[in-house]
């Protein structure tokens, strides 16, 4: 069986790399075949591992002490209404909790995350080369952003400065991006060559 | 010349896809070793799991899937290895549905082939896959069994030996994620750090690491592992080289053709349209 699979997984990789020479049905095929497999995995995985023991369970054996729980239950095939011309507005109910829900948890979060704790962490001492750059990128990269005021004399030096700072950062950024893929086309090749054929050391 | 230098600047993208597969694998089979030398980022998250008193709980989440097992899976592999080696007490979870059976075959590879002593329930506990990202987390800091009633194997959570120690996530020495994206390391520091003071650390995908640079010069996250590269440090502190070690130089060899590519291809260009300008 292993073996079956590791034939199967080689030859949908070949399917995929066809690509690389142009678009085919092979690609095609097997771009379906990896979509249609998650779908159906997530299903599955979200129904055992979800519904059952976080739900249906409690409900079934332990019903007297969660009561709680039916409200998550209703909520959750109230989204089946989707499929209601008639009804569908009761999926609204769902959706709102969610989002409500998400954004109370996420603004919060990012607050004191992304925005707080980022700026704190900007006010520290000049006393290094280090300290002294990251301050002044900081500044030059916010003066670039600052579009109330037009960008000559010292405003505009400082947005220069801030479009370097930005440059640096999405060559950075675009480095470590080849080396993602890099790292996939290793990955696959490692799999080919050694899983698959056995040539690798 | 002129026609050479044109027919370089006009060069089939094919041409280039196959040199750079044909220069992978030769690495790949040659096995070409270049040095490697370990990064102070790298360093730091070794040392949050090596300072830990042994017996510490540690929570390892599997927030990718096999799209990402190139740079993450051997970075997995080398901190559960740490880990087991310290003596920590491990429980394992993942964010993202299709990477749950990437935890049960490293269990399968790693504990149970080279640490056969180490007893499920006791030593280390896989919890699975459960949907809720944030929510989830925010639950887990209240119960963890509430979160997982049972864990991967079905068992019910309250009944195993380590989780009647380890409650809550606030209970955890530390919290490491492997992460692919969203849900992933950032929210394991809005969440676990920022929100429950638990420290965290991980990996991520190459692409993501610049993203993460901010949290780590701010002191939201110990430590950080860059793709292949960050997996191939790790090996080399845990003194057990694995794929990523070996990908490597792979990767640096692509990257020497890369940038031959693109000198190439400049001079190329610039050479043509100064001909073209006289």
């Amino acid at each position: 069986m292993a073996v079956f699979g590791i034939w199967l997984g080689a030859l949908l990789t070949l399917c995929i790399y066809s690509f690389l020479y142009k678009d085919n049905p092979l690609y095609k095929f097997a771009e379906h075949v990896y979509v249609g497999i998650s779908a159906g995995y997530f299903v599955a995985a979200e129904f055992h591992n979800v519904v059952l023991p976080n739900l249906w369970n409690p409900l079934t054996t332990n019903f007297a002490h969660k009561y709680y729980l039916i409200i998550p239950g209703v909520m959750g095939l109230l989204v089946f209404f989707a499929f209601s011309r008639k009804h569908n507005w009761l999926l609204r109910f769902p959706i709102s909790m969610v989002v409500g829900m998400g954004a109370g948890l996420s603004v919060t979060a990012f607050l004191s995350t992304d925005v707080l704790a980022q700026t704190q962490a900007t006010l520290i001492p000049m006393n290094s080369l280090n300290n002294f750059l990251l301050v002044l990128g900081v500044l030059a990269t916010l003066v670039y952003f600052f579009f109330s005021a037009e960008h000559k004399g010292f405003i505009g030096a400082g947005a220069k400065l801030g479009v370097w700072y930005l440059m640096i950062a999405f060559g950075a950024a675009f480095g470590y991006t080849v080396m993602a893929r890099i790292s996939l086309l290793i990955g696959r090749m490692q799999f080919l060559l050694g899983d698959w054929l056995h040539i690798l050391k | 010349m002129k026609t050479f230098l044109e027919r370089l600047t006009r060069i089939d993208r094919r041409w280039i896809f196959l040199a750079m597969g044909l220069t992978v694998a030769l690495a790949l089979l040659i096995n070409v070793k270049l040095p490697m030398t370990v990064s102070g980022d790298v360093k730091q998250a070794y040392d949050l799991l090596e300072k830990l008193p042994e017996g510490s709980p540690v929570l390892f989440s599997w927030d990718y899937d096999p799209g990402s097992m190139p740079e993450l899976y051997p970075l997995s592999a080398a901190m559960l290895r740490h880990a087991m080696r310290r003596n920590l007490k491990v429980v394992m979870m993942g964010h993202w549905v299709t990477g749950t059976p990437l935890i049960e075959k490293q269990v399968s590879e790693v504990i149970r082939t080279e640490y056969p002593g180490k007893v499920y329930g006791r030593d280390y506990v896989n919890l699975g896959y459960k949907s809720g990202q944030a929510v989830l987390v925010v639950t887990m800091a209240k119960s963890i069994a509430d979160a997982f009633p049972q864990d991967y194997y079905k068992n019910r959570t309250d009944t195993l030996e380590l989780m009647k120690q380890v409650k809550s996530l606030k209970d955890m020495g530390a919290v490491v994620s492997f992460s692919a994206g969203d849900p992933g390391l950032i929210m394991w520091i809005q969440f676990a750090w920022q929100r429950f003071g638990v420290p965290v650390t991980g990996g991520c995908t190459a692409v993501s690491a610049p993203e993460f640079s901010a949290y780590l010069q701010s002191g939201q996250l110990v430590g950080l592992m860059g793709g292949m590269r960050g997996a191939a440090e790790y090996e080399v502190l845990v003194d057990h080289p694995g794929a990523a070690s070996t990908g490597m130089s792979a990767q640096s060899l692509a990257h020497f053709l890369i940038v031959g590519f693109i000198l190439v291809g400049n001079i190329a260009f610039f050479l043509t349209r100064k001909k073209e300008e006289k």
